[in-house]
């Protein structure tokens, strides 16, 4: 049986439900017309009835030989994986505390030494430079206007 | 290994002093100002505000001696840009370009926020409404549409900009004045409002001069009247609603604020410089070229008129059942 | 025929030249920039051109919008972020080609197809111009309705896995484009408290989290300690070679047309024109099952749908003044501060200036052509930075981007959260292409419905008083009924 199938179908159904759950709550109809709760009804109805006729497929072809295909490429793969969206998400909250140019330069050093590995004089050059370049181009250049941390840059 | 700890250490050093210079930027302690003023336009770019802003902001550079950055912080119908202004460091480094967008903010926004907050400086245009049909309708005055609408309670239909937007606001102010019922049909923004109009879709709408202007020379937009206390210099043919005898004057207006805690003499300063700005002869023909009145006033006239347009938004906000 | 020949004398003037250049320049490089799209650009060099010539300060807004266009195009194709929305579609084909090593003729592909229809957009222009912009004010909220529904049931086409899954795609999307304060009603929609979220979770963030960050996610995978980059074939070519051009031929024909038609209508806009022109190109095309998996047609269509849907948007402005989307607002802005009021008047009164600016036009697709053709050898270049070195420059990319578009750290954070969702969905079998495009439509279809609803008084019956909207319709229903029918075509025939 596809599990990945099977599993994310009673995701969004759960999703489905909640969605629809809330819709109600708004409110289906006000004066004569649409509510606001109409199109989150309409929606999570459609993705919660979706879902359980995918859930159905699922289980009707359950027998049938599919090859056990692993969810991770590799054994360690996940590691990677979940450290780079960790300094990922971490990188806003960073920009908020230590400005553009650190937060930048840290984000950048990690991946390149943690994830790809690289010898530590190219980690340091291409990680300054890229850091530099992108400072140049939308702070100066485009005039973002990136944020700066706690000591005003 | 020698070499490669160098090149590390290189880097290192590289990017330390990469972060000296730039920090440096940050300390001056001299004669305001002394470094770039940020703007903050709380819409996207492009419109109204934007444009005023990115008109103003060079003249004003030239007589401040500073750059002055313009920054859109749009969202939550100005809410993002507006919160950051008023929570920003008093230090006249913040400016806000705000006006009628806030008013009504106060009280129809998710989180609240309040003229009170700022120090307004100074104002720097008004733009009155219009009231608008299709050139094809059968009303070709004024009297006319007030008459039909006035027999047909409910049966006009008006295109608003926004639900609880200013547009939206002042018809029903109108409304009200001239004891008729609109029916209200939201769009997004003045520019969709007027091409519904253009397409006879709605029967009026009462968005700016500004926005319809186009539409009124290519014939196919009829503006009946102005909701201003004057003529327009631009079209004198257009008669106000006042002159009509009716006892309504609407229009919106935006001018500069700051963090209510910034000194004064720095108020002053920016206050005397908007003023100088303002009286650029260039300026003045771009805002005519806009269809926006160019009426400064300020920081205590400005302020006071803030106020009494506060109670107005509220009064009619709270008639429209907007108030949350 | 003088006041042409003189526009023409005007447009072709060195500094004009330069002006056309710089225009496109510009706006090649803000649209492959990711979160700068042309709005900001353009407001951002309003103020230049207000000093300047009317008509040099328009043909540089043209070109910056025209070269906008075009950049978005080339992210699409080289890493599979879609520079703005109408380049979502090109990233299905564009990104598998370049993954071949195809990415030089797909760039090349790119640039002429959207050559020749933004020509062929532009020419119609200057002929049919007044009676089609009439047209344009035949089209009301029913009809936006209709438009909407077209392109949400044309999205489903571009699906090439399970139809079960691709519809629950767009009613992921259609929800995630409810949250936000209600525009009728000012309720607040699926905003957990955050005002951010008041104007609803913004397209790109999501776009460079889906597909963007996604993608680097997925790929992080496969680096081990030996192979240091993604596999990516070596490249073959940079221009479209003969082949390319035998099959793009349809392609180009039929997208120019059909962007030129979507464009022109008020709630028509480049999205859905390249969803359409993609569509139809999969239908009609011989290896239309095949369009999905890296067809050079699968980006000529909607690469010519959008630009000719570009040039088409330029008239109802140009008649009358309409603007019929917000960057059409901008430059109507950019002309009235130059006391341009676009409109009969401005031809019949200032007729250098509007054949001026048509010509502009002209010369600012030539301009496209020019500028990016040879920046192909640059781009493809770029495919061959090891990825270890590549992917973080790409992170950073979409983040930093995501916060330049309204200065907003939430939206970074977005940008990363919908990186992660991206990946699961790429795991589990799910397509964030049909994802965005609800996005963007949902939207769109419940303020027009809404609408149309209060215009009638709350019930159906407008629409089946207003043959353009039922004409719309009925073709999203045999659309949508060819699907099953197709399928059960092809069952029978492989029984047979």
């Amino acid at each position: 049986m596809n599990v990945r199938n099977a599993g994310s179908a009673l995701f969004f159904v759960c999703v489905g439900v909640a969605v629809l759950w809330k819709g109600l709550h708004l409110g289906l109809r006000s004066d004569q017309n649409m509510g606001p709760g109409f199109f989150p009804i309409l929606a999570g109805g459609a993705l919660t009835l979706l879902s359980l006729l995918l859930f159905a497929q699922t289980i009707r072809h359950r027998k049938s030989a599919e090859p056990r295909v692993s969810f991770w490429v590799s054994r360690n793969a996940w590691e990677k994986v979940f450290l780079t969206f960790l300094v990922t998400a971490a990188y806003p909250f960073m920009l908020n505390l230590v400005g553009f140019f650190l937060s930048t330069l840290i984000l950048l050093i990690f991946l390149f030494r943690a994830i790809s590995r690289l010898k530590w004089w190219v980690v340091w050059t291409a990680g300054v430079i890229a850091a530099m370049s992108f400072y140049f181009v939308f702070e100066i250049w485009l005039r973002a206007n990136l944020p700066r941390g706690f000591w005003g840059f | 290994m020698k070499s490669k700890l160098r090149k590390g250490m290189l880097g290192m050093f590289l990017s330390v002093l990469f972060i000296l210079i730039f920090s440096g930027a940050g300390f001056s302690a001299e004669k305001f100002p002394s470094k770039p003023i940020t703007l903050v336009v709380p819409w996207a770019p492009g419109g109204r505000t934007d444009v005023v802003a990115r008109l103003v902001a060079p003249v004003y550079e030239k007589v401040l001696g500073q750059p002055v950055v313009v920054v859109n912080k749009a969202g939550a119908s100005g809410y993002i840009g507006m919160k950051s202004v008023s929570t920003a460091r008093p230090d006249g480094y913040n400016m806000l370009i705000a006006g009628g967008g806030l008013m009504v903010l106060q009280y129809t926004g998710e989180s609240k926020i309040r003229w009170e907050e700022f120090k307004w400086i100074g104002q720097i245009y008004e733009a009155a409404a219009t009231v608008s049909v299709n050139a094809d309708s059968p009303w070709k005055t004024i009297e006319d549409l007030i008459d039909y609408g006035r027999k047909n309670p409910g049966k006009l239909k008006h295109g608003n900009s926004g639900h609880g937007g200013t547009t939206h606001l002042f018809s029903e102010g109108f409304a009200k004045a001239v004891g008729i019922k609109l029916i209200q049909v939201v769009y997004k923004g003045d520019g969709p409002a007027a091409v519904a109009l253009a397409s006879n879709e709605v029967d009026l709408s009462c968005p700016p001069l500004g926005a319809v202007r186009p539409l009124m020379e290519s014939k196919k937009i009829r503006v009946l009247a102005l909701q201003s206390d004057k003529r327009s210099t631009q079209f004198p043919g257009i008669p106000t609603l006042k002159e009509k005898g009716i006892d309504w004057s609407a229009g919106t207006f935006e001018g500069f604020a700051i963090p209510k805690d910034t000194p004064d003499d720095i108020a002053a300063i920016l206050e005397s410089g908007l003023e100088k700005a303002l009286k650029d002869p260039g300026l003045a023909e771009s805002f005519r070229k806009l269809d926006i009145t160019l009426e400064h006033k300020n920081l205590k006239d400005f302020t006071a008129h803030v106020a009494q347009q506060d109670k107005k938004y509220h009064d009619l906000l709270q008639e429209a059942g907007l108030i949350k | 025929m003088d006041t042409i020949l003189f526009a023409l004398s005007v447009v072709f003037r060195p500094e004009n030249l330069l002006f056309a250049f710089i225009g496109c320049l510009i706006g090649t490089l803000v649209g492959v920039l990711p979160g700068i799209g042309p709005t900001a650009a353009i407001s951002l060099l309003l103020p230049t051109t207000f000093r300047g010539d009317v008509v040099s300060g328009l043909i540089m807004l043209a070109g910056i919008f025209y070269g906008t266009q075009y950049g978005g195009s080339t992210t699409s194709i080289l890493v599979n972020i879609p520079g703005e929305a109408a380049s979502v579609v090109t990233c299905i084909d564009g990104y598998k080609l370049a993954l071949k090593g195809r990415a030089g003729p797909a760039l090349g592909m790119a640039a002429f197809a959207s050559y020749i229809a933004g020509t062929f957009s532009v020419v119609l222009l200057t002929l049919v111009a007044p009676p089609l912009a009439e047209m344009a004010l035949h089209f009301g909220s029913p009809e936006f309705t209709a438009m909407a529904v077209l392109g949400l049931t044309l999205l489903i086409s571009l699906s090439s896995g399970s139809m079960v899954k691709a519809f629950m795609m767009a009613a992921v999307g259609v929800i995630l484009g409810v949250v936000g304060v209600d525009p009728t009603t000012g309720a607040p929609r699926f905003t957990f408290g955050f005002y951010e979220l008041e104007d609803g979770v913004g397209l790109a963030p999501v776009a460079m989290g889906l597909f963007g960050i996604a993608e680097v996610l997925a790929n992080v995978e496969k680096i081990t300690q030996e192979q240091r980059s993604i596999v990516i074939e070596k490249v073959k070519g940079l221009l479209p070679n003969l082949q390319d051009w035998k099959d793009s031929a349809v392609a180009i024909a039929q997208g120019s047309v059909v962007g030129f038609l979507i464009g022109l209508v008020p709630g028509g806009n480049t999205i859905i024109a390249s969803i359409s022109s993609y569509a139809l190109q999969k239908r009609i095309s011989k290896r239309g099952d095949k369009v999905g998996t890296g067809m050079i047609e699968g980006v000529a269509a909607p690469e010519a749908a959008n630009n000719s849907a570009t040039g088409a948007a330029f008239i109802p402005l140009l008649t009358f003044g309409i603007p019929t989307t917000p960057v059409m607002a901008l430059l109507l802005a950019g002309c009235m501060v130059h006391g341009v009021i676009p409109g009969p008047l401005l031809i019949k009164e200032q007729p250098s200036l509007f054949w001026g600016l048509i010509f502009s036009m002209y010369v600012g697709n030539i301009m496209l052509l020019v500028l990016n053709l040879p920046l192909i050898g640059l781009w493809v270049k770029v495919l061959r930075i090891p990825y270890g070195i590549l992917f973080p420059l790409i992170i950073l990319f979409c983040l930093v981007g995501s916060y330049t578009l309204n200065n907003s750290l939430v939206e970074v954070g977005l940008t990363a959260f919908f990186g992660l969702v991206g990946f699961f969905m790429r795991k589990f079998e799910y397509e964030p292409a049909l994802l965005i495009l609800a996005l963007v439509m949902g939207p769109i279809l419940e303020e027009s419905l809404r609408r149309s609803l209060t215009l009638s008084g709350g019930n159906l019956e407008i629409f089946f008083h207003r043959p353009i909207a039922m004409s719309i319709l009925l073709i999203s229903l045999l659309f949508l009924i060819s699907f099953p029918v197709t399928r059960m075509i092809r069952k029978r025939k492989a029984e047979a």
